[in-house]
């Protein structure tokens, strides 16, 4: 289960705090020194795994600038975080609510599609809005004016990037698991299949699943009879540890290329598969001094734990490239903030460098490097080997 | 006057007209008080409530409750979205649809028509085997049948954009068109319930033995049903469409299935059971959504409670299975309901009358 | 008009529970059909409504001819019935109830038909009242309402009287009498008060075993050495 009695307890407790020195703090303030971010995100479906540690990271991010004054020093930022439930209609009724709250900046959920309908709700109303994770590269080029941003490089870039590691570690034949249940479960690993082929090497195999399935008995059969060399899963929990668990029973030794959708404490209940496995994921500097672990350490002092996902991560660069966008701005006008974030270039984040000028990708999708990790299955912990960005990758379709 | 006499459509137009009635007092009080959240949530509340009355349709006249409408939704979504959609958006979306579909651009009317249409053409293919099966063979086929239009939709790569959004449907779906709409969908429903059809299916829903021997063809009647509720679902779904912008299969699944089927549990076995059951599900859910956000009094959050509205929901399904498992109005109509209220009162009157004579 | 029954089997695993039964029923005519428990009068019954597709046998009414035929097809021919356990539809009004056998197996208006069969029983002030909260005997009474109701050529009445005072079912003899003397029905009685049978009975047949033993007017039944035999047990 998500929560336990004790993390409820304990974020009870939090909330009151947070309660108390919002009271405390809202006494002081105006509304007119703030600048609100309202983000119609999921706590309660099946997107919340990904969202709530991405709102931690986006909380160490404002508690750090707001400690220095806010935006520019002087402007406070403050979240307002509504459930839409993974529900689309739910989420432009969300957005409309946090518009008619006050919000500057609209953040919507981890996936651009089920997005869609509040973002395009957020561009009527000339703010920019922002995917907190979702990784389809055509999300922005769906909401009008420019208005629309991605978080995350996308699955075009990620699969890409994934074939380049299988070619370099000169893996000849890949088989690949995808799910056509959304497009982030088969945009990235088509991404691969291609990147990989232009790379010279050979799609032996691909198997679909549907978003829940139990069993993967099957599959991983196919799998390990087949004459691959390489594994390529777009799953991410609980599909993926269910079908690492059958790879397992099956004796699987082929090496597995996972996706950043699994890089949550989750995906250690997959058991001992992980020790064959390698993830593409994001925050990859970790050197004493970078950002990276800067963050660790406030994330540390503020939830008493070290970050349980890197998500949080990401959750703090959304945060911090909408505050440098504001500043570059010098005003909170959506569109202002919309041309300056479409200019934002090299800034800190927690995963490296954010740059969406001259987007290679696409207009309003980041440029960030991308970490790829192995398991440390013992201390549940994810250990970086390498850090980059693919050379080529697909276009946006 | 007695409203329950007369010709058996008379009735109907009567309690149409009163149902529809108390739905405007509904629509004005949030159009003349509500905030433009409450404005979006009516309107979604009178989508429901249409998609509701459809499923009613099926649901309440045959006894079988139906977990596919959703299936009949989407293809009203779907068939009216593609052909209204701008061609220029779908020169990129869907490059690879057939030219009729990529080019087209017509107005809302015939696109919903082509929609339910769709729909219609559908349910009217596999309709025999539905009406063949009863209790809960009936609804596991149902439930199969919205998975695998959700599984066809998400593969439809070429035609729908499968699993990712299909965007730039006009937001043609106006209060008008839903009060319109919705006028129309409770007079058909009423008529159909109340016809020698839906009479004779909701006896057989009773005791399908004394109703065949009462000379009700059961078989045809829950097909009649099953068509028309389809034809319901659909314009529900294409007035969805045309509302939110972009749709996606994932909309037309288990969430909104369980909405729409947790609304016809809830209310009740008639038309008016299923308006009083969107009602109450749409505003405790607004409620709830509004107590897991926090109370905001100023700045300060008081609660937070992620997932609390399923969780009512579903016991709310749970209390009234066990406590009142006819549902909210039970088997009533609206002026069959003030019908009763006014003879009891008769009686009540009339026993008070003769205690005090004594 | 007659009703003609040739040679009707009717085999349950094995069991058989009519064994060649051959009858005609007149219109106009209340024939008793009587016999110990398990002699086959309820299976019959069945047979003649359509409930039970026979094992063989069958039919004739007028110039029609069959072997098999389903409830809603009898119903439709005025083949109407009540049931041993009442079965009426527990959540309808007493209209309602009446309604549905007036819409499906009667011209015009509905309601109208419905009240002329319900005036026929009496039940005027009920009308609005729910069928499964009515007294036991009204609800025998309505189950008989809605088998009237629309066409009728033979009504077959299964234990109208089970479960009633002397009062009551009294009462239901005199509206079987008053029906088939208003609709020149035949009708088709089985009841446990063989009292009832020999008042009310035109003719009366003995079934014993799935075979009719013995039939002709109460008082050749009566004194038939074979019925009592059969009923005092062998």
């Amino acid at each position: 289960m998500k929560y336990s009695t004790a993390s409820i307890i304990k974020r009870a407790g939090i909330g009151l705090a947070a309660a108390t020195a919002m009271m405390a703090w809202s006494l002081a303030a105006h509304a007119e020194d703030t600048y609100k971010i309202g983000w119609a995100s999921d706590k309660s479906n099946y997107l919340s795994f990904v969202d709530e540690p991405l709102a931690k990271g986006m909380e160490v991010a404002i508690d750090e600038i707001n400690a220095k004054g806010g935006i520019g020093g002087k402007m406070k930022i403050e979240l307002d975080r509504r459930d839409m439930k993974s529900d689309p209609m739910l989420g432009a009724t969300v957005v409309q609510e946090l518009i008619a709250a006050g919000a500057k900046f609209i953040v919507t959920t981890c996936d651009t599609d089920v997005s869609l309908p509040g973002a395009q709700m957020a561009a009527k109303a000339s703010l920019p809005v922002m995917s907190s994770c979702g990784a389809d590269a055509a999300g922005p080029s769906q909401v009008p004016d420019g208005f629309g941003f991605l978080n995350v490089p996308g699955s075009l870039t990620q699969g890409a990037f994934l074939a380049e590691y299988a070619a370099a570690k000169g893996y000849k034949k890949a088989f690949t698991l995808k799910s056509k249940s959304e497009g982030y479960t088969h945009t990235l690993a088509n991404a691969f299949e291609e990147r990989f082929k232009e790379l010279g090497g050979e799609i032996v195999g691909q198997a679909f699943y549907t978003l829940g399935d139990s069993s993967y008995r099957v599959t991983a059969t196919k799998m390990v009879d087949s004459d691959a060399d390489v594994i390529m899963s777009n799953a991410f929990p609980s599909d993926s540890t269910a079908f690492l668990k059958d790879m397992e029973r099956l004796g699987n030794t082929k090496p597995l290329l996972l996706v950043d959708g699994n890089d949550t404490p989750v995906i250690f209940d997959a058991g001992k598969q992980l020790a064959l496995s390698v993830m593409a994921t994001y925050g990859g500097d970790r050197s004493p001094g970078s950002t990276f672990s800067k963050f660790e350490e406030e994330y540390r002092a503020k939830f008493g734990a070290d970050p349980d996902s890197l998500q949080t991560a990401l959750g703090y660069d959304l945060v911090i490239a909408v505050a440098a966008a504001v500043e570059a701005a010098g005003s909170t006008d959506g569109p202002a903030v919309r041309d300056a974030l479409h200019n934002l270039d090299n800034v800190h984040g927690a995963t490296g460098l954010i740059t969406y000028k001259d987007s290679p990708i696409g207009k309003g999708i980041p440029k960030k490097d991308y970490a790829l990790v192995k398991f440390d299955l013992d201390n549940k912990k994810f250990i970086t080997l390498s850090t980059g960005f693919p050379e080529k990758f697909p276009p946006v379709k | 006057m007695n409203m329950l006499a007369g010709k058996w459509w008379k009735q109907s137009l009567v309690g149409s007209a009163l149902l529809l009635a108390i739905v405007l007092v509904i629509v004005a009080i949030v159009a003349l008080a509500g905030s433009t959240t409450d404005m979006r949530i009516l309107m979604v509340f009178l989508i429901n409530v249409i998609a509701a009355i459809s499923l009613q349709t099926y649901a309440g006249n045959s006894g079988n409750i139906s977990f596919g409408h959703v299936g009949f939704m989407a293809f009203g979504a779907y068939g009216s979205a593609l052909f209204t959609a701008d061609p220029a958006i779908k020169a990129i979306g869907i490059p690879n649809a057939p030219a009729f579909i990529r080019e087209a651009a017509i107005g809302f009317l015939p696109a919903m028509l082509i929609g339910t249409a769709v729909a219609v053409v559908v349910a009217a293919a596999i309709g025999r085997v539905f009406v063949r099966l009863s209790g809960a063979a009936a609804a596991v086929a149902t439930l199969g049948f919205m998975v695998i239009i959700y599984t066809l939709l998400s593969n439809a790569e070429e035609l729908t954009r499968g699993s990712k959004a299909f965007s730039g449907i006009p937001e043609y779906t106006t209060l008008g068109w839903c009060v319109a709409l919705l006028a129309l969908t409770i007079v058909v429903a009423r008529l159909l319930r109340d016809s020698n059809t839906g009479l004779g299916l909701r006896a057989c829903a009773d005791d399908p033995i004394a109703g065949q021997a009462a000379g009700v063809d059961i078989l045809n009647s829950r097909y009649v049903m099953w068509v028309a509720s389809a034809a319901g679902a659909a314009i529900a779904g294409a007035l969805y469409a045309h509302y939110i912008g972009a749709i996606l299969p994932k909309a037309f699944h288990f969430e909104l299935t369980f909405v729409l089927v947790t609304m016809v549990i809830v209310g009740g076995r008639s038309i008016t059971g299923a308006v009083a059951g969107a009602a109450l599900i749409t505003i405790l859910a607004e409620v709830l959504r509004r107590l897991e956000n926090g109370f905001s009094i100023g700045s300060i959050n008081l609660s937070e409670a992620p997932g609390l509205t399923t969780a009512v929901l579903a016991l709310l399904i749970v209390a009234t299975l066990t406590i009142r498992p006819q549902g909210l109005v039970s088997r009533w109509e609206v002026e069959e309901l003030l019908h009763r209220w006014q003879f009891r009162q008769k009686e009540h009157a009339s026993v008070r009358a003769e205690e005090n004579h004594v | 008009m007659h009703l003609q029954a040739n040679d009707v089997v009717m085999k349950f695993k094995g069991v058989t529970a009519l064994d060649g039964v051959d009858m005609e029923l007149r219109k106009g005519e209340i024939v008793g059909l009587i016999g110990p428990n398990g002699s086959g009068k309820t299976t019959f019954l069945n047979v003649l409504s359509g409930v039970f597709t026979p094992t063989n046998g069958n039919f004739r009414m007028g110039d029609r001819q069959w072997s098999k035929v389903s409830l809603r097809e009898a119903a439709r021919l005025g083949i109407r019935r009540t049931f041993q356990n009442i079965r009426l539809f527990p959540s309808f009004t007493v209209m309602e109830t009446v309604e549905v056998a007036s819409a499906w197996l009667d011209k015009g208006d509905r309601r109208e038909n419905a009240q002329i069969a319900l005036d026929a029983l009496n039940f005027g002030q009920y009308r609005d009242r729910i069928a499964s909260e009515l007294s036991y005997g009204m609800q025998r009474r309505l189950e008989i309402a809605r088998a009237i109701a629309g066409r009728l050529e033979f009504l077959l009445v299964d234990e109208p009287t089970a479960g009633l005072n002397h009062g009551e079912s009294q009462d239901i003899v005199e509206v079987l009498q008053r029906i088939r003397g208003q609709r020149g029905c035949g009708i088709v009685l089985i009841d446990h008060d063989l009292n009832v049978i020999m008042n009310v009975c035109d003719r009366v047949i003995v079934l014993a075993e799935g075979k009719i033993i013995s039939s002709g007017t109460p008082q050749q039944v009566r004194s038939d050495p074979k019925v009592i035999a059969a009923y005092l047990g062998s």
